[in-house]
């Protein structure tokens, strides 16, 4: 079984992700956030032979399920390498609820003849904090953006229903090499 | 203290005119508000509406970014000094997100999510529909004391994410608290679609504060305030009264808003 991990982006404004900033900026008053943004992640497991890059175009040429080429674009499996000298901590939330997109899965397998096994779809939020050390900066994310605790702290996570998981940034961050991406 | 009430319009709100008509109906002034009016101005008000809509387009979450704006904090303030608020729908996935319902432990802690809705174990997006509700210790609450225990209302529902969710079902005690409840149109409780149209724990629909004055509510009495609101196909006594050419104007829901009346001028 192959599996493949796409990071959607809007290719003009993430209006979430402006809110989601006005709100952290504005509001929270969370100053040493200093940048956020916003990719839809769908992890795909499937059966099928072809390459990963064909095999995404053929199910996504010709329909959105997945995204809307006009107005989004995708990396493939990994982000872009950052050089800055502010942190960038990467979290990955999912709705505790809804563990697969069991419908989309249904309707790409329908119309394309293919066999995905299993489609989740989460959201990956870039907090770019300001500081020199890495694990500072993940313990501010966590203490004051991610999860809703109060009015004051926290909104990224519904810690009800939902899930979060800090990524390792040398794990999603190409090393630098081009990413493979789909516009 | 006058008997004025706003209603705080969000950007992305679109239900303040109805709830504006219901207000009016039961004796009360009331204006509708911007979300950033200043609090000098928010002082001269004696009761507050969080209308239903879609504010700020949901974005991250519905009701999340409202819940950070200076006036929900105003709100959190006034509410632990029992100025009474009703949040309908966008509205009641505001307080909870902001804390200010059910604040069971007084420190206006997240103790309940408005998750998107569910049907075994599935996301199904969208409803829109008359449904039916109970009250559990109407009394308890400045908005449903005009009710009585026995009633069984139609009301219309209209979201995507009204599964009301405990952050622990331990901490809701059913017997003491005073909510709002779908069951069916005989008054029984039923865990199901479309019974419980959302998956909602406890079938609850619309929860109180521990202290009473707050009310967040996901289906929409103002849209069953007037008779001519009311459907004439549902099996109920106020679809009954519809089909007789009933010469009365109020609809069932109009008790709400007048509770709420009746609590502000006790308060004067």
């Amino acid at each position: 079984m192959n599996s493949l991990e796409l990071f959607i982006y809007q290719k003009n404004k993430d209006l979430h992700c402006l809110s989601a900033f006005e709100a952290i900026k504005q509001f929270m008053k969370k100053d040493r956030c200093l940048g956020l943004k916003r990719y839809v992640n769908w992890y795909i497991t499937y059966d099928d032979v072809r390459d990963p890059v064909d095999f995404l175009d053929a199910i996504t040429a010709h329909s959105y399920y997945l995204f809307n080429p006009n107005k989004e674009g995708v990396y493939v499996n990994q982000l872009p390498v950052r050089t800055t000298e502010t942190q960038r901590v990467l979290v990955n939330v999912h709705n505790t609820l809804l563990p697969e997109a069991v419908k989309v899965k249904e309707s790409i397998n329908k119309r394309y003849g293919v066999t995905i096994q299993s489609l989740a779809k989460r959201v990956i939020w870039e907090c770019e904090i300001d500081g020199s050390d890495y694990k500072d900066a993940v313990n501010y994310v966590k203490d004051h953006i991610l999860g809703t605790r109060s009015i004051e702290n926290g909104i990224l996570v519904n810690p009800i229903y939902e899930k979060a998981v800090v990524l390792d940034p040398a794990v999603v961050y190409s090393s630098g090499e081009p990413c493979p991406s789909v516009s | 203290m006058t008997q004025r009430v706003a209603i705080i319009q969000f950007p992305g709100s679109n239900c303040e005119y109805e709830t504006q008509s219901c207000v009016k109906a039961a004796g009360l002034d009331v204006d509708i508000i911007s979300w950033n009016t200043a609090d000098d101005t928010l002082k001269q008000y004696a009761g507050f509406i969080l209308p239903g809509g879609f504010s700020f387009q949901d974005r991250v979450r519905a009701g999340v970014v409202s819940s950070k704006l200076p006036v929900v904090s105003y709100l959190k303030k006034v509410a632990e000094e029992g100025v009474p608020i009703l949040g309908i729908c966008n509205g009641c996935q505001i307080l909870a997100e902001s804390g200010i319902v059910p604040n069971i432990t007084g420190d206006a802690s997240i103790d309940v999510a408005l998750a998107p809705n569910v049907n075994d174990g599935q996301a199904f997006g969208f409803v829109c529909d008359w449904v039916y509700c109970r009250f559990v210790n109407p009394q308890d609450n400045v908005f449903t004391r005009g009710f009585s225990s026995s009633t069984v209302l139609p009301i219309q529902v209209n979201h995507g994410e009204g599964n009301i969710t405990f952050k622990s079902t331990d901490s809701f005690d059913q017997d003491k608290a005073s909510y709002i409840q779908y069951c069916s149109q005989e008054g029984h409780v039923e865990d199901t679609y479309p019974t419980n149209p959302n998956g909602a724990d406890f079938n609850v629909a619309g929860l109180s504060n521990a202290a009473g004055n707050v009310l967040a509510l996901m289906p929409h009495p103002e849209r069953g305030s007037f008779l001519y609101q009311i459907p004439r196909y549902l099996d109920h006594e106020w679809s009954d009264k519809k089909r007789e050419g009933a010469v009365t104007h109020d609809g069932p829901w109009l008790t709400l808003f007048q509770s709420m009346a009746n609590y502000i001028k006790e308060r004067q």
